[in-house]
């Protein structure tokens, strides 16, 4: 599969700027990042328009009379023109003022500031572990090219992949927690709480993660420059460290930004089983009972992680691999 | 599309995938009536009556997970359906657009991907509603981005080929472009991500169910009734084992489908027979090398593992101060003779020989000092522009042997670097030094190449096709350089190339091979001067424009020799050659090996020329 | 207005707790206990959903009752066969249209304020006008200004006095949504929806550490003694510190009381049987399980004209199909059958079971056959299990029966506030109160601003229910409540089916009463 190039083909997309290589790619992954929250912003507002029945009646409550309704749309402000509430809810984000919880009247960036901080832990976390366990598997099984370790290694892979995060999450409960009772089995009282959630999260993502490294090490390993370095004489660890994961990377964290996105989206089903008070549960709390301020504020808030997430993955790509830099194909 | 290889994983995978088609067929025709019927024992334990217990509503967990299969296939195909083709329309759709649309295209592609899919589910799941629609519409949309993502980047490669620049070029509306030419060119590799996309929607949707916002009674798919059953786990685990075991068994199995595509549809899947290895029965010591020789080689034979023999039992040696040139056909040996003496052959193959050694040093040896290989044998590849990683600066690269086996330290490395490549002609070393590979022209590369090879000042260098590459104006440069280091530093040079031109003017001596045999041996001068005694020899001059035509009037037109070497494995016992040889005898040259005298392995020679 | 906001409310109260576990109308408080306030260790107790209000007034949910009863305590409580228990009042008298309450001597606020008759007063009217339960405390015929409401500082009285005979003011006063909030929080505003205002508690404890989503942690007030005296309040201290922790899942509130990171959690589920028998009171050892009905279950009937439950034949052959056992074991097989739309705890409830049809399901072959029946229920309570079950059983019976199971919100719109295209229910009621719970079967529909959503025209009923709400003599009131509750059994109106119990698992050592059938989290006490 030809992983590699299309995000240094995208990077690349521009002419060579009177800024420097770096300059130029600055600018564009900071417009880009731009275009990003203004689609957020303009997507999270059009979506509660979107919502079929009428945010005002779920606000009232079902049995509340029209005048009831009528009374609850005026203080939302929806009986306002449309484009008066976008410049609202705009306005309203720029002071940082993303509205209250319809049920809980909390500020909506109150709740995110507490709950933001739970899912960064475990997501950033399990980024880290996925990383520093699949690289190194996939890389020494593509290395290793033994036919047994290959298929027992596709075996395993293709299971756990496969397995839902609650499933396994589940298990490591019934395991760990109340088996051997080693590990708490919820909550997020001490440093040891953090295992189990982050555990749940990090194996089906590293075996499908290992998977796309051991693809793309296969690929670099049969590369001309891999047989000049052997040419050195250099250690395996020398060999693989130096001259085979810096072009690995290249193409694992394109793929991986996909897994880091949706690492976010699997601490949803995580927070749920291990009680972890991120922002993930409370946004499925909210959909659950139409809690409309804080659904939107937590998909803004989100999809920008995610977008600053990824400019943290070019920019370490841009470190790593020049070509991306120069804006010229990684293949 | 290539044509697909099956393999016993696919072929298993798909068995299995439509055998759980088969029971969504099936089972709610069947089964439906045990499916809803209220038993009266809720959450009974696993029985003879219920295989995996009941649930809530004393139904038959079984029953249900059967049945439950129809909507759980019919939801995951359609949510991949909806995936792939908006992704697959979104990717490949910008490839076949103007520029600015594509640009566009795919920053609107990145934006979505970066969005969590689940949580883009959870959102369309919100506007949509709840239920089997509102679940296949979410995640199918939610998967789009990552299709689009991975579909744009088959595209791209496709995309900026020669012949989809023409057709577009040539004024080939997009969507012809796009079903034509794009599609049919990436339908393999979007086969293996369908596949996946299937295994990672499957476990996508139960995960809806499980948050709650999935499938709703009186619905049930395989991720409510895990929902359910996870539920009832501490006190009725049976209930969960059954759809758990289906949606894995299913992930897996479409899983294996998309390995298995993609090994069948990968051109470079290698056959894995391996026999066992067979050590060929290495000759004596039969080759004289001189004894201040700098490397010898005799009995070489480079064997795969099945043991077919790719070099077969080559001798020759190199002398201090010499450049030994080694030609054939691609296919001929040369290269693996030459890597067996750099000891870098490809994996899988091994090398046996009677003696191989650089000066003391046994290259046959199990085990060989890293420092000593790689500080005694400086190696040039053929393509400079793939020989260099990437990722590092020349620096790094270039003085690498001297800081790993050399200890060489600080400012040292700096002046060495700039050193060796003033030395093979490079203008502005200082920056060159500091620049990465693809800043650097073909030319500049390979002299950087050679002076890679140079710096830890090697006995030898192995130059293999080292201007095949390169154009016919930096061809001559590189060479030159060869040459100079030759003459300068003493340095001795086993130079592998098909063009026997190059060898006449750069070599010493000239080795010809020919179906993983040397064939002749002969001097530069001797070559030059047309004096070669075996027929192959003698074609391939004929063969080669530069020395027929080197101030010769009448051009004739090139010799072509009819007919192709012999495959290793069906090498003849006889010589190699005799099928295609003009003057092969019928009587010895397709039974018996020629062996190498007097410098060239051929009997009919040795007849017509009894004496040299 | 104020009717259409106790619907509401009580809409939210069913929304939020079917998913959550404890009682709803369940007087609050604590015991008379002679604990000196320094109390036990700390006391880690489990709940499945977070605080939505901590407003008594305002609360919604399990976990709000339970918070918002520690921080704000009641004038008196209600204990089993509904006699009255002083709390922050020592002595009270009743007549329907007057009601005097004595405070208690030194009463403090939780910044060491004195807590006046006035103030309290000034809680009381708060109550009356933002509660949606407080409808029904006053009388419906006395909203606003038919309510007078004063207090004496000097003699510690607070005075209710109503235009039109009520006899339910004192039940009312018991509520958790009657606790007293001191003048910090109702100076407070909205602030006091969002989390412990400062100084504001009247309760036992006040709020220490507040995390939301995550865990509260409640410290007990130094010299507390005005506990609630329940007769069964256990021996043994108040806990010095509870810790109040949410998790989404029952499964994982069991995993943490089995690994020993909680003390006390509420089950809905089976998981309740990792801790031993739920039948009241067993234990396995480590564990004791105590339950309390949370849902009241019973089949409700569109009764407007051209639907199938306006005709009495088809309620009858309805109540013939179903079997209250086989609906109870859909939710484990826990729960009370029952013999009204309210359990045998609540003060007056018919335990007459001849009033009910059992089950035949031949005659009820007879009336159904073909009959068409959009069954809509909420699927709030174990995925609308009840919901599949009642489908399920008329289907067998040659109903032909659309089954919808809506989202709580959904079908509170479609059934309570009759909006969708319904015919039959299976109503989750969460009071367990015959007044409240009998409110939605008399009066007017719901698009009137009443809550009787499915036009259900029992004049016998409305006749004798009036009856029971006015008089405030228990045994004319139980009296007036048999008449009312046979009228709507005998003319099939509701069918009662069974209750979905919470069972309350709890470590040794630990103990509280459930007066009324409800946890009561401030008689909690560390026993061993």
């Amino acid at each position: 599969m030809a992983a590699t190039s299309a995000r240094a083909a995208t990077v690349g997309a521009g002419r060579p700027a009177p800024l420097g290589p770096w300059g130029a790619f600055l600018v564009r992954r900071v417009a880009g990042l731009a275009a990003v929250a203004v689609t957020l912003v303009v997507g999270t507002f059009l979506m509660v328009q979107l919502i079929p029945g009428d945010p005002a009646r779920v606000v009232a409550g079902g049995d509340a009379t029209p005048a009831d309704v009528e009374r609850v749309r005026h203080e939302l402000g929806l009986d306002r023109p449309l484009f008066t509430q976008f410049a609202d809810y705009a306005g309203g984000l720029l002071r940082g003022d993303l509205g209250s919880s319809f049920q809980t009247t909390e500020p909506v960036a109150r709740i995110i500031g507490d709950r933001l901080p739970f899912t960064a832990e475990i997501a950033l976390l399990s980024v880290l572990a996925v990383l520093l366990l699949a690289v190194p598997i996939g890389l020494a099984v593509a290395a290793r090219g033994s036919r047994r370790a290959d298929s027992s290694f596709t075996f395993v892979t293709g299971t756990v992949g496969a397995t839902p995060e609650y499933v396994i999450g589940t298990l490591l409960v019934l395991g760990f927690a109340i088996k051997l009772g080693w590990l708490p089995a919820a909550g997020a009282e001490t440093l040891a709480s953090l295992v189990l959630p982050v555990a749940a999260l990090v194996l089906p993502a590293t075996c499908v993660m290992a998977r796309i490294v051991r693809r793309e090490a296969a690929q670099v390993l049969a590369q001309d420059y891999m047989r000049t370095a052997r040419g050195r004489r250099l250690s395996p660890l020398r060999l693989y460290a130096r001259h085979a994961l810096p072009n690995l990377l290249t193409a694992t964290l394109t793929l991986g930004g996909l897994i880091l996105a949706g690492l976010l989206g699997g601490t949803v089903v995580v927070e749920s089983v291990f009680a972890w008070p991120g922002i993930g549960q409370r946004v499925v709390e909210a959909l659950l009972v139409r809690d409309y301020p804080v659904v939107q504020g937590c998909v803004l808030v989100l999809g920008l992680l995610a977008a600053l997430l990824n400019l943290l993955v070019d920019l370490v790509l841009a470190l790593l691999d020049p070509r991306v830099l120069a804006g010229k194909g990684a293949n | 599309m290539r044509r697909v290889r099956w393999n016993a994983p696919l072929v298993t995978a798909l068995a299995g995938l439509g055998l759980i088609a088969l029971l969504g067929i099936v089972a709610p025709l069947v089964l439906q009536e045990e499916a809803t019927a209220l038993s009266g024992a809720a959450r009974a334990p696993v029985s003879a009556e219920h295989w995996l217990g009941t649930d809530a509503l004393g139904r038959d967990v079984l029953a249900r997970t059967l049945v439950a299969t129809r909507l759980t296939l019919e939801m995951t195909l359609a949510a991949t359906a909806i995936a792939a083709g908006a992704g697959i329309l979104l990717g490949t759709g910008v490839w076949v657009s103007g520029r600015r649309v594509r640009e566009l295209g795919l920053r609107l592609i990145d934006v979505l991907v970066s969005y969590p899919a689940l949580i883009l589910a959870l959102v369309i799941a919100t506007v949509v509603g709840t239920g089997p629609t509102a679940s296949v519409l979410a995640i199918g949309l939610g998967g789009a981005p990552a299709f689009a993502r991975l579909t744009a980047n088959m595209a791209a490669s496709v995309a900026q080929r020669d012949f989809v620049t023409q057709a577009r070029l040539m004024g080939v509306p997009p969507y012809r472009v796009l079903v034509r030419h794009l599609l049919p060119n990436i339908a393999g590799p979007l086969l293996v991500l369908l596949s996946v996309a299937f295994a990672n929607v499957l476990v996508a949707l139960s995960g809806l169910s499980f948050l709650g916002v999935g499938v709703q009674a009186p619905d049930y798919d395989w991720g409510a009734l895990l929902n359910s059953g996870l539920a009832s786990l501490y006190t009725n685990p049976a209930e969960a084992v059954g759809p758990a075991v289906a949606i894995t068994v299913t992930g897996v199995l479409a899983g294996f489908v998309g390995d298995g595509l993609a090994a069948a549809l990968d051109p470079r899947a290698r056959d894995t027979k391996t026999a066992p290895a067979q050590t060929p029965a290495v000759s004596a010591p039969s080759h004289r090398a001189p004894a201040d020789a700098l490397v010898t080689v005799d009995g070489l034979s480079v064997v795969l593992p099945d043991g077919t023999r790719l070099v077969d039992e080559v001798s020759f040696h190199v002398m201090p101060g010499e450049i030994v040139g080694l030609v054939g056909e691609s296919g001929s040996g040369k290269s693996l003779t030459a890597m067996s003496v750099a000891r870098l052959l490809p994996e899988g193959l091994s090398a046996h020989a009677a003696q191989l050694t650089l000066d003391d040093l046994d290259l046959a040896a199990p085990v060989v000092d890293p420092a000593r290989l790689a500080t005694g044998i400086g190696i040039v590849f053929q393509d400079p522009s793939a020989s260099f990683n990437p990722a590092l600066r020349m620096k790094g690269q270039l003085t690498e042997t001297l800081r790993v086996h050399q200890g060489v330290r600080g400012a040292e490395v700096d002046r060495r670097a700039v050193e060796a490549l003033e030395q093979v002609r490079i203008k502005e070393p200082a920056r060159v030094v500091r620049q990465y590979p693809h800043e650097l022209s073909g030319g500049m590369r390979q002299r950087a190449m050679i002076a890679a090879a140079l710096l830890p000042g090697p006995k030898l260098i192995v130059a293999d096709e080292p201007t095949t590459a390169l154009d016919v104006t930096v061809q001559a440069e590189v060479l030159d350089v060869l040459t100079d280091i030759n003459r300068r530093r003493g340095t001795s040079v086993l130079l592998i190339s098909h063009d026997i031109g190059v060898v006449g003017t750069v070599c010493h001596r000239v080795l010809v091979m020919y179906a993983g045999r040397v064939v002749e041996a002969v001097s530069a001068a001797d070559l030059r001067a047309g004096r070669v005694k075996h027929p192959y020899t003698q074609a391939l001059l004929a063969a080669s424009p530069r020395l027929q035509d080197t101030g010769a009037a009448e051009r004739a037109p090139l010799a072509t020799i009819p007919g192709r070497p012999p495959q290793p494995a069906a090498r003849p016992a006889g010589c190699a050659f005799a099928a295609r040889c003009p003057v092969a005898l019928d009587t010895v040259c397709a039974t018996e090996r020629p062996r190498l005298i007097d410098d060239v392995a051929c009997h009919a020679v040795r007849q017509e020329v009894p004496t040299a | 207005m104020p009717r259409s906001r106790f619907l509401s409310g009580a809409v939210t109260v069913a929304a939020l707790s079917l998913a959550a576990s404890a009682c709803t109308t369940g007087p609050a408080g604590g015991p008379s206990s002679d604990g000196d306030g320094s109390g036990g260790g700390t006391v880690r107790i489990g709940f499945t959903s977070d605080v939505t209000s901590f407003d008594p007034a305002k609360g919604a949910g399990a976990t709000d009752y339970a918070l918002t009863s520690l921080l704000y305590q009641p004038l008196i409580g209600q204990d089993d066969g509904g006699a009255f228990v002083p709390g922050l009042a020592e002595k009270w008298t009743s007549t329907p249209t007057k009601t005097t309450l004595t405070l208690k001597k030194g009463l403090t606020c939780s910044d060491g304020s004195p807590l006046t008759a006035s103030q309290t007063v000034a809680s009381l009217r708060r109550y009356q006008a933002e509660s949606a339960g407080a409808l029904l405390t006053f009388g419906p015929a006395n909203a606003g200004e038919k309510t007078t409401i004063t207090g004496d500082d000097k003699t510690g009285t607070v005075t209710i006095t109503t235009s039109a005979p009520w006899g339910e003011v004192l039940a009312g006063l018991s509520g958790t949504a009657a606790g007293i909030v001191c003048k910090a929080g109702l100076d407070a505003g909205d602030a006091l929806a969002r989390g412990a205002v400062e100084g504001a508690a009247t309760g036992p404890y006040e709020m220490a550490k507040a995390q939301r989503g995550a865990s509260y942690e409640l410290r007990l007030r130094k010299g507390y003694t005005v506990f609630p005296q329940y007769a069964a309040v256990p021996a043994g201290e108040p806990a010095g510190r509870l810790r109040i922790q949410i998790a989404k899942n029952e499964s994982t509130l069991a995993n943490q009381l089995q690994t020993g990171a909680l003390d006390l959690a509420p089950f809905t589920g089976t998981d309740a049987k990792r801790f031993g028998d739920s039948d009241n009171g067993s234990d396995n050892g480590t564990f004791t399980v105590k339950s309390a009905p949370l849902i009241r279950h019973y089949v409700g009937f569109n009764q407007r004209s051209g639907r199938p439950g306006a005709d009495p034949k088809i309620r009858k052959a309805v109540a013939q199909a179903l079997s209250v056992d086989a609906f109870n074991n859909v939710f484990g097989g826990t729960g009370q059958k029952l013999t009204s739309y309210v359990d045998d705890k609540a003060p007056c409830v018919s335990t007459d079971s001849s009033l009910l049809t059992g089950t035949d399901k031949a005659a009820a072959r007879q009336v159904l056959k073909g009959v068409v029946i959009k069954l809509e229920g909420s699927n709030a309570v174990a995925g609308g299990a009840g919901n599949s079950y009642v489908a399920e059983a008329l289907r067998a019976a040659g109903a032909d029966v659309k089954l919808t199971n809506a989202d709580n919100a959904t079908w509170a719109t479609d059934v309570t506030a009759n909006q969708g295209d319904w015919d039959l229910t299976v109503f989750p009621l969460i009071s367990g109160a015959l007044a409240r719970g009998g409110a939605y079967f008399l009066g007017p529909e719901p698009a009137e601003g009443g809550l009787n959503y499915g036009a259900v025209q029992n004049t016998a009923y409305a006749r004798h229910y009036v009856a029971a709400t006015s008089v405030t003599d228990r045994n004319a009131k139980c009296a007036a409540w048999q008449k009312a509750q046979e009228a709507l059994l005998t003319s099939h109106d509701v069918i009662p089916l069974a209750t979905v119990d919470v069972h309350y698992a709890t470590r040794k050592g630990i103990s509280f009463a459930t007066p009324t059938g409800a946890l009561s989290l401030s008689t909690l006490r560390v026993t061993g």
